[in-house]
C-alpha cells in the first residue's frame, strides 16, 4: 500500500458529480446539511441517496459520538487501525487527530500511520490493533485469540463490541471513500470541507 | 423476550448475549437495521427505483460470499427468492443463485447485460482491493448505464455489507469466547 498516511488535514474530491443546493431535492439537501460535514463532497455525494445517507450518519454518531462502553479514544484507534489497514488516507488522517486528542497517546497513532498495525504496541492499544486489523483484513481472520487477548487487558463484553462496531463501520467507510473519490493536499477549493474537520477537531478538543 | 435484531440472530447470540454485547447501545442496533431498511426498502420516493430491491439483494449476497461470509449471503438470497414476481430484469436474475456464487467470471454471467457484468466486477472489487478502485471504475459504471445515484446506492450497499459482515463474525467469536 503506497498510501500517504498522516495526521495533517487531508482533502477529498469526489470523482463524479455530487448534490449541491442548485440540484439537490429537498431531502437530498436535508441529508448533507444533517451530515457529519455538511460542505464535504463525500456526504454531498452520498446525499444523492439521502435515506441511506441519513441512517448512516445515526449509525456514525451511535457508535462514536456516545458516551459509556469503550473509552472514545479506543474507539478512535479502531476507526484509525482499519482505515490504515484498508488504505484510507483522508479517514486515517481524520481519525488519527481524534485519537491522539482523546487517548492522549499521539506516539502510538504516529507509529501506527507510520509503521501500520505490525508495529510493536503497548498491551491494551496491541491488542486492540491486532483485533482490528484482522477483523479489518477479513471477517473470518478474526479469531478467538483476539477476543481472549481484549479480555485479558480489561475489556468486557461491551467495550469488545464498541471495538467491533467501530471497526466494521470503517469497513463500510473506507470503501465508500476510496472508491468515490480520491485524497488531495488541501487547495483553496477545499476550505469549506476543511472547516467542518476543524469545527469538529475543535468539539473534540474541548471535552 | 424482545426480538433480536437482524444481526445478532445471524450471529447465532440469544436474546442475554446480545444484551451484553450492545445493551448499552440500542441506537447502534437501530441505526444498524434503518440503514438496510434504507437501502433495500425501494419506496415510492427512492431516488433509484430502477436499481430494484432483487437487483440490490443479488448484489448484497455476491457482496457476503466475496466477503466469506455465507450466513449474511444466505440472509439476503432468502429474501431474493421472495421477489420472484418482479419482472423488471427478471432475465439478469433468473439465475440469481448462480451469478451470486460464482461472479462475473462464472457461466451465468456470460449471458447477462453489459451494467450487470460491470456492476458484479464491481461488487467484487470494492469487497475484495477497495484501495484499487479508480476513477476509471466508477466511470465504467457510469458508461455501462448506471446512473450517478445508481452507482453511490451500488456503493453503499456493497460497502454496508462488509459492515454487517465483520458485525457478524465478531459478534459471533465474541460469544463463543466467554470470559
Amino acid at each position: 500500500m503506497s498510501g500517504h498516511f498522516t495526521m495533517e488535514e487531508r482533502a477529498w474530491h469526489a470523482w463524479i458529480e455530487a448534490a449541491a443546493p442548485e440540484t439537490a431535492s429537498e431531502r437530498q439537501r436535508e441529508a448533507y446539511e444533517t451530515s457529519v460535514w455538511p460542505n464535504s463532497p463525500y456526504f454531498r455525494l452520498l446525499a444523492w441517496h439521502p435515506a441511506s445517507l441519513a441512517a448512516r450518519t445515526r449509525l456514525d454518531r451511535a457508535i462514536f459520538l456516545t458516551r459509556g462502553g469503550l473509552p472514545r479514544g479506543d474507539r478512535e484507534l479502531a476507526a484509525t487501525v482499519a482505515s490504515r489497514v484498508n488504505g484510507c488516507e483522508l479517514c486515517a488522517s481524520v481519525h488519527a487527530r481524534f485519537t491522539a486528542t482523546f487517548s492522549k497517546d499521539e506516539a502510538t497513532v504516529l507509529r501506527l500511520l507510520q509503521q501500520g498495525p505490525e508495529a510493536d504496541f503497548a498491551d491494551r492499544a496491541g491488542a486492540i490493533v491486532s483485533a482490528v486489523a484482522a477483523l479489518t483484513r477479513s471477517p473470518s481472520a478474526f479469531g478467538a485469540h483476539h477476543v481472549r487477548a481484549l479480555r485479558d487487558v480489561g475489556l468486557d463484553d461491551a467495550d469488545i463490541s464498541d471495538v467491533i462496531q467501530a471497526t466494521a463501520f470503517f469497513a463500510w467507510a473506507n470503501r465508500l471513500m476510496l472508491s468515490l473519490g480520491s485524497p488531495a493536499a488541501p487547495g483553496a477549493a477545499d476550505e469549506d470541507a476543511l472547516g467542518d474537520q476543524r469545527a469538529n477537531d475543535a468539539i473534540a478538543a474541548e471535552r | 423476550m424482545t426480538r433480536l435484531d437482524t444481526l445478532s440472530a445471524l450471529a447465532g447470540l440469544d436474546s442475554a448475549a446480545a444484551e451484553r454485547a450492545h445493551g448499552h447501545r440500542p441506537d447502534v442496533i437501530e441505526a444498524a437495521e434503518a440503514s438496510m431498511h434504507a437501502l433495500f426498502d425501494v419506496g415510492d420516493e427512492d431516488e433509484a427505483p430502477d436499481l430494484t430491491r432483487s437487483l440490490r439483494l443479488l448484489f448484497a449476497a455476491r457482496a457476503a460470499i466475496v466477503d466469506g461470509a455465507l450466513e449474511l449471503a444466505e440472509f439476503y438470497l432468502e429474501l431474493l427468492d421472495e421477489e420472484q414476481d418482479d419482472a423488471s430484469r427478471a432475465s439478469a436474475i433468473a439465475d440469481a443463485r448462480a451469478l451470486v456464487s460464482d461472479g462475473v467470471e462464472g457461466a451465468a454471467a456470460r449471458s447477462c447485460t453489459r451494467a450487470m457484468r460491470t456492476a458484479l466486477r464491481h461488487v467484487d472489487l470494492l469487497v475484495q482491493r477497495p484501495a484499487a478502485a479508480t476513477s476509471d471504475d466508477v466511470v465504467s459504471l457510469g458508461t455501462a448505464g448506471w446512473s450517478i445515484t445508481e452507482t453511490v446506492v451500488l456503493s453503499q450497499i456493497v460497502s454496508f455489507v462488509t459492515y454487517q459482515a465483520r458485525i457478524v463474525a465478531g459478534l459471533r467469536v465474541l460469544q463463543e469466547v466467554r470470559a
